[in-house]
């Protein structure tokens, strides 16, 4: 049984739940929480870039640093990137200083800052098109990058809103900045007027329609902020609501278990499942657990808005399809294949915190799997320097090979990598979680033995340098800050 | 502004993968060299205007020779597209700097009507001890991927003239005349090898057949072996050199 919708999301905000909060939890586990939060506010002030100068007058500043993901690496750009990095810190920052309720003190202003500055990176690094410069991630350096250019909107507009209904100046100019972006990439390239969607692909270009739930999913959130804010509700109606639909289309339904334990086939494993994208015709049935998390706030939005229960089951079986895949030392499958085959390398870390955060939004409709292994799995990536690693297994990506014993022994450069647009799903997870004590954090020197590509290789990571050496010589050195590293010897142009 | 090309218009991963490369390999820093941004910044000489933009936005204060050299401030600060420069960005025979006025450079896409030229601008600009990077597509960029011409009315990267890599013996012709110009080879790579290429084909094939399992594992093998070095670089679509100036 689902329960009611609760009103249009601006009511909601009225109400103190446009942020979603958990209920209080345990004082152990909210101390633990702020202190990774602290430790993992210091790191990224590590991964800043340097201030601006002559020489770069043209590189967006932000936080920076290579990137490691599934369908490829950026190891060697190593600048800001203006992507989905900043959903996360716009909102973990948010959620730290939102703490209390308007006519109560606020607290500690530095969080509203850094909200602000990282506001203020993506509107110093607008293109004249609308887009922002350095957008694509793990495809940088490139700009237009989804769902990443959505995710900043929906950053910059939590912040105008928060600003806004705190009674701030100043709020107007991120929301014109994310406004500006969805009118001319969403609206005005991606928008498809004849399938009624946002595809991923500007669609007055040749080439088949495609369709890819999670980024749709991401700039429908981006859009009902914008409709909140703008108190406009086409931006729902028009564009959100239909998109909405076309996810609902890329999941798989079938019918409910029967009862009884016994092992249920491969089809019911998948049920609720969300497929990773579709191609013209030809749908591409992959299910990635964290891309299906990813899907369920914007259909939550979608079911407080239209009051159709429709939206919250399509949340609710994505949920339960993640869930259902949860091992027993928390975690998840990076993707799951026709027949329930679920692959593990790389199994993630950081990105957990989407999972997790999908879950709490999911509580108050009665999910209530017990993910407290995920989360505990999530919290043991955080090492010395207080920044999140990135997976365990990427070694194995390609299949087990003739180094597997060393590399079962010894993560992967990429595992124990520390990625922004990683840590920052992470942080914004803890800051829901944190309390409003958060202790002073210190970003530690970190090291520890690793592989890339068969080679055995030693990573020091200091708030200033990342270096990696193999057997005495340094292979990878990245000084922080810095657009491109300064070595990087060719295991580290994998893309 | 860097990064300001979008996703749905970057060049064939094989050239990104290069100029990524060459990023790095330029990066490194030259202790005997003041670092002023000057100095600093390699010399380019790219004869691919589709490549363009890729150097601008990874290279926005690229040192040019000919006449962008004499626009005060860094390339980016050239008003409108590189691509509405007349001629490939860049490529000019005349108009070296002076001898060592760079202590790198970056040399995309040797021409066969002009690479004679370029090497005399390269060795006469380059720092003795400096690093030149060389992009070149081989002869197998021209029959597979985006820029064959088989089947392709529009093939990507035309425009600028017959690479002089992708002639049969075109990269070793190359490397012999940089080493009688005075750069001494210091690596040579070749990227998309043959082997990612096959491995490719067959992961795609195992997706239509039903298991897109093995064929992502396929898929990421051939990241893996993307990048090929030494002899079995000309089994590739582009090849990738690195020389050093000969300290004389």
């Amino acid at each position: 049984m689902i329960l009611p919708a609760t009103p249009k999301a601006g009511a909601a905000r009225e109400q103190g739940q446009a942020l979603p909060r958990p209920d209080s939890q345990a004082g152990a586990r909210v101390a633990s929480a702020a202190a990774a939060v602290a430790r993992l506010d210091a790191w990224l002030e590590t991964m800043r870039t340097r201030a601006a100068g002559a020489a770069r007058a043209h590189v967006p500043r932000g936080y920076g640093g290579p990137v490691a993901h599934w369908w490829q690496q950026s190891l060697l750009y190593t600048g800001a990137g203006l992507d989905w990095r900043y959903e996360g810190i716009i909102t973990g920052y948010l959620e730290l200083w939102g703490r209390t309720l308007p006519g109560q003190h606020r607290q500690d202003e530095r969080w509203l800052t850094k909200a602000r500055r990282a506001g203020d990176d993506l509107i110093s690094g607008q293109l004249e098109s609308g887009n922002f410069a350095e957008s694509a991630f793990e495809i940088n350096p490139a700009t237009a990058g989804t769902p990443h250019e959505a995710a900043c909107d929906a950053g910059l507009l939590r912040l105008a809103l928060e600003l806004r209904w705190t009674g701030h100046s100043g709020w107007e100019s991120y929301a014109a900045c994310a406004e500006r972006n969805l009118r001319s990439f969403y609206i005005g390239q991606l928008w498809n007027p004849e399938a009624l969607m946002i595809g991923d692909h500007p669609w007055r270009q040749s080439g088949p329609v495609t369709f890819v739930p999670n980024k749709a999913a991401t700039a429908c959130e981006a859009l009902f902020l914008m409709a909140e804010l703008s108190g406009e509700s086409r931006w729902v109606e028009e564009y959100a609501l239909p998109t909405l639909r076309w996810i609902q289309e890329h999941q798989l339904r079938g019918r409910k278990p029967a009862g009884g334990r016994g092992r249920s086939s491969s089809g019911e494993r998948l049920r609720g499942a969300i497929a990773q994208n579709s191609i013209g015709t030809r749908r591409i049935n992959k299910y990635f657990p964290l891309y299906n998390a990813r899907c369920i706030s914007a259909l939550l939005q979608g079911y407080r808005w239209t009051g159709d229960e429709g939206y919250a089951e399509s949340a609710l079986g994505a949920m339960d399809f993640i869930a259902r895949f949860a091992q027993g030392d928390g975690s998840l499958p990076t993707v799951v294949y026709p027949g329930a085959r679920a692959s593990t390398t790389p199994s993630w870390l950081a990105p957990l915190g989407d999972i997790l955060r999908a879950a709490d939004e999911l509580a108050p409709l009665g999910f209530s799997a017990d993910l407290s292994a995920t989360e505990a799995r999530l919290l043991g990536g955080q090492d010395e320097s207080g920044g999140f690693q990135t997976a365990r297994g990427f070694a194995d990506q390609a299949g087990r090979s003739r180094t597997a014993t060393r590399a079962q022994a010894l993560p992967d450069v990429r595992d124990v990598l520390h990625v922004t647009g990683w840590c920052d799903k992470a942080f914004r997870y803890l800051a829901s979680h944190a309390g409003s004590q958060i202790p002073a954090g210190l970003s530690a020197p970190f090291e520890t033995d690793c592989i890339l590509r068969g080679r055995a290789m030693h990573l020091v990571e200091t708030p200033d340098l990342l270096e990696i050496t193999s057997q005495g010589a340094v292979c990878y050195r990245w000084v922080k800050g810095e657009p491109w590293p300064q070595i990087a010897s060719p295991e580290f142009w994998l893309r | 502004m860097t990064g300001t090309r979008p996703v749905v218009a970057l060049a064939p991963l094989e050239y990104r993968y290069g100029l990524d490369a060459a990023m790095s390999l330029l990066a490194a820093p030259d202790p005997l060299v003041a670092d002023d941004a000057s100095s600093s910044q390699p010399l380019v000489l790219c004869n691919v205007p589709a490549l363009a933009h890729e150097v601008r936005q990874r290279l926005p204060h690229a040192m040019v020779p000919g006449p962008l050299a004499a626009v005060p401030g860094p390339l980016a600060a050239v008003p409108g597209p590189l691509a509405a420069v007349p001629g490939p960005l860049a490529r000019n025979t005349d108009a070296a700097n002076g001898a060592g006025a760079v202590r790198s450079a970056l040399w995309i896409e040797p021409l066969t009507a002009t690479w004679e030229a370029d090497i005399k601008t390269l060795a006469g600009s380059v720092q003795p001890g400096g690093r030149l990077v060389v992009i070149a597509s081989q002869p197998l960029a021209l029959l597979l991927g985006k820029r064959s011409l088989r089947g392709n009315p529009r093939p990507w990267g035309q425009g600028g003239g017959l690479p002089a890599g992708a002639r049969i013996g075109g990269i070793s012709g190359l490397l012999r005349r940089l080493a009688s110009a005075g750069f001494r080879l210091e690596a040579r790579y070749g990227l998309h090898s043959a082997s990612a290429i096959a491995a490719n084909l067959l992961d795609r094939g195992l997706e239509r057949w039903g298991r897109p399992d093995l064929g992502d594992r396929l898929h990421f093998w051939a990241r893996l072996h993307y990048c090929v070095p030494g002899l079995m670089a000309g089994m590739s679509t582009v090849a990738l050199v690195v020389a050093n100036k000969v300290v004389r």
